[in-house]
């Protein structure tokens, strides 16, 4: 017991920068606590905004509580350490400006996210290209925009670059475009290969009635007669279409003996007389 | 009304266990005294909208109200039953399952898309349409849309249930009646939304 007593009074004897050893460890504890909160109040904020509010919404209202938490059990916590918030706003006047110069990508980066919550170019899940990175977007941060790759790769976009980027948001309709390019050899009768692959088309579950279809000869190629297939397809299934659709069509080109060649040269020998 | 090897559908009981196959879908579903039936449900899809194609389109006159039927697609759920409570085992699609998009590219929606004849159809449903036209212009109908939110009946037929559709100044408006009286209800009308109005032509 009197142990326990020795070393309560030691801890509170002992200094560390000027404040005792039981202010830091309260201050730690208010932290600890405030941490702890934010996180509850995050969790309970995510919980309640998960029927009400969009995914990226919810995202950004789960942080804004989480860090508005954070931010008064710091205050707290420093506060406990005797340091006065009115002199720090006074400091702040000329830390600002000091901190204005030094931080300026972070600011920018600050409001380009917070314009881009207005303008919603894209949001959570939402399949994008943006210049050369192609995947899904992760998460939408006050910073930067996290996209997840097709190959798998964590891409981080500061968000003052996507502002000024072209951004092509491959979800934001229902349906998509693809287009296919199959070539046949000159023998062969264009309007049975069109006849054929509008047959593969009309087959295919995923290929769109309304907006139709279009077929049509695209190119008169070295080798081949170049068909150019434009055909509309749910956005989710735009993919594994474009994917089935060059097998279907290679498939019903066999059936039908219709050539697709091989690229060829022909060769005269001219023989001196 | 619906045969099950009809479909090639093969339900074999083991101890405490029933295996499902059909067409290399196999489910094992567990428990004892399970009723295995199949019910005819609307044919939703990817999509929650439906589109009837009218292969003949319709003219109505102006201010006139007119009656008739016209053929519409099912699916076939398979459902395990135990004491009033259920579970879909597998949708199988009787139709040529094919999707269209109804309205412009950037605000359409997506619906699965059928090709409707006048009158009856012993493979397809029926749907009875009473339209009336209160406009003063001669109207023409090509297509009908309208969401799945509704349930269908059958007795020796699978129906719909019947839609009234009201062509105004602002586009053709589409509201439901309850299911038909007398015929053998499914269930209770789920997430029912009145009305629909087609923006976009029809």
């Amino acid at each position: 017991m009197i142990d326990i007593m020795d070393l309560l009074g030691s801890i509170e004897n002992k200094e560390i920068f000027g404040h005792s050893l039981s202010s830091w460890i309260l201050s730690l504890v208010i932290l600890i606590i405030g941490i702890v909160l934010a996180k509850f109040f995050s969790h309970v904020t995510w919980k309640w905004t998960r029927s009400r509010l969009e995914r990226h919404e919810q995202e950004t209202f789960k942080k804004i509580v989480y860090y508005f938490v954070v931010i008064v059990f710091v205050m707290e916590s420093l506060n406990n350490l005797g340091i006065d918030f009115s002199g720090v706003l006074v400091a702040g006047g000329v830390m600002g400006i000091v901190l204005g110069f030094a931080s300026q990508t972070v600011v920018s980066n600050l409001i380009s996210g917070i314009f881009m919550y207005f303008d919603k170019p894209l949001k959570i899940g939402d399949h994008v290209v943006i210049e050369n990175v192609n995947g899904v977007v992760m998460d939408i941060d006050v910073l930067s925009t996290k996209i997840r790759t097709w190959d798998g790769n964590l891409v981080r976009i500061p968000n003052d670059k996507l502002f000024n980027s072209i951004i092509e948001n491959k979800v934001s309709n229902e349906v998509r475009r693809i287009e296919l390019s199959v070539g046949i050899a000159y023998k062969e009768d264009i309007d049975k290969a069109i006849e054929t692959i509008r047959n593969v088309l009309n087959g295919h579950t995923y290929v769109l009635v309304e907006p139709s279809p279009v077929i049509f000869v695209n190119d008169l190629g070295d080798s081949s007669v170049n068909i150019t297939i434009k055909a509309w397809s749910p956005n989710d299934y735009a993919y594994q279409t474009k994917i089935s659709l060059l097998k279907l069509i290679k498939e019903a080109f066999d059936r039908e003996g219709i050539e697709i060649p091989f690229p060829q040269r022909d060769i005269w020998i001219r023989k001196r007389d | 009304m619906f045969d099950m090897r009809e479909f090639g559908i093969e339900i074999k009981e083991e101890k405490e266990k029933f295996i499902y196959r059909r067409n290399g879908t196999e489910k094992v579903i567990f428990g004892k005294k399970i009723q295995f039936d199949l019910f005819p449900v609307a044919p939703s899809g990817i999509s929650s909208y439906l589109y009837l194609k009218l292969r003949t389109p319709i003219m109505i006159q102006p201010e006139n109200k007119i009656k008739f039927r016209i053929t519409a697609p099912y699916d076939i759920e398979v459902r395990a039953l135990k004491k009033g409570k259920w579970i879909s085992i597998e949708r199988i699609v009787t139709q040529n399952e094919k999707y269209a998009l109804y309205g412009p590219i950037e605000s359409g929606v997506l619906c699965r898309y059928f090709e409707s004849d006048i009158g009856e159809r012993e493979d397809t449903a029926i749907l009875d349409l009473g339209i009336e036209n209160q406009t003063k212009e001669w109207q023409e109908i090509n297509k009908i849309v309208f969401p799945i939110n509704f349930d269908l009946s059958y007795d020796k037929k699978v129906h719909y249930p019947q839609f009234d559709l009201t062509l105004t100044s602002i586009g053709l408006v589409i509201s439901k009646k309850d299911t038909l009286k007398g015929i053998k209800e499914i269930e209770k009308l789920i997430n029912v939304q009145k009305k629909y109005t087609m923006l976009w032509g029809y």
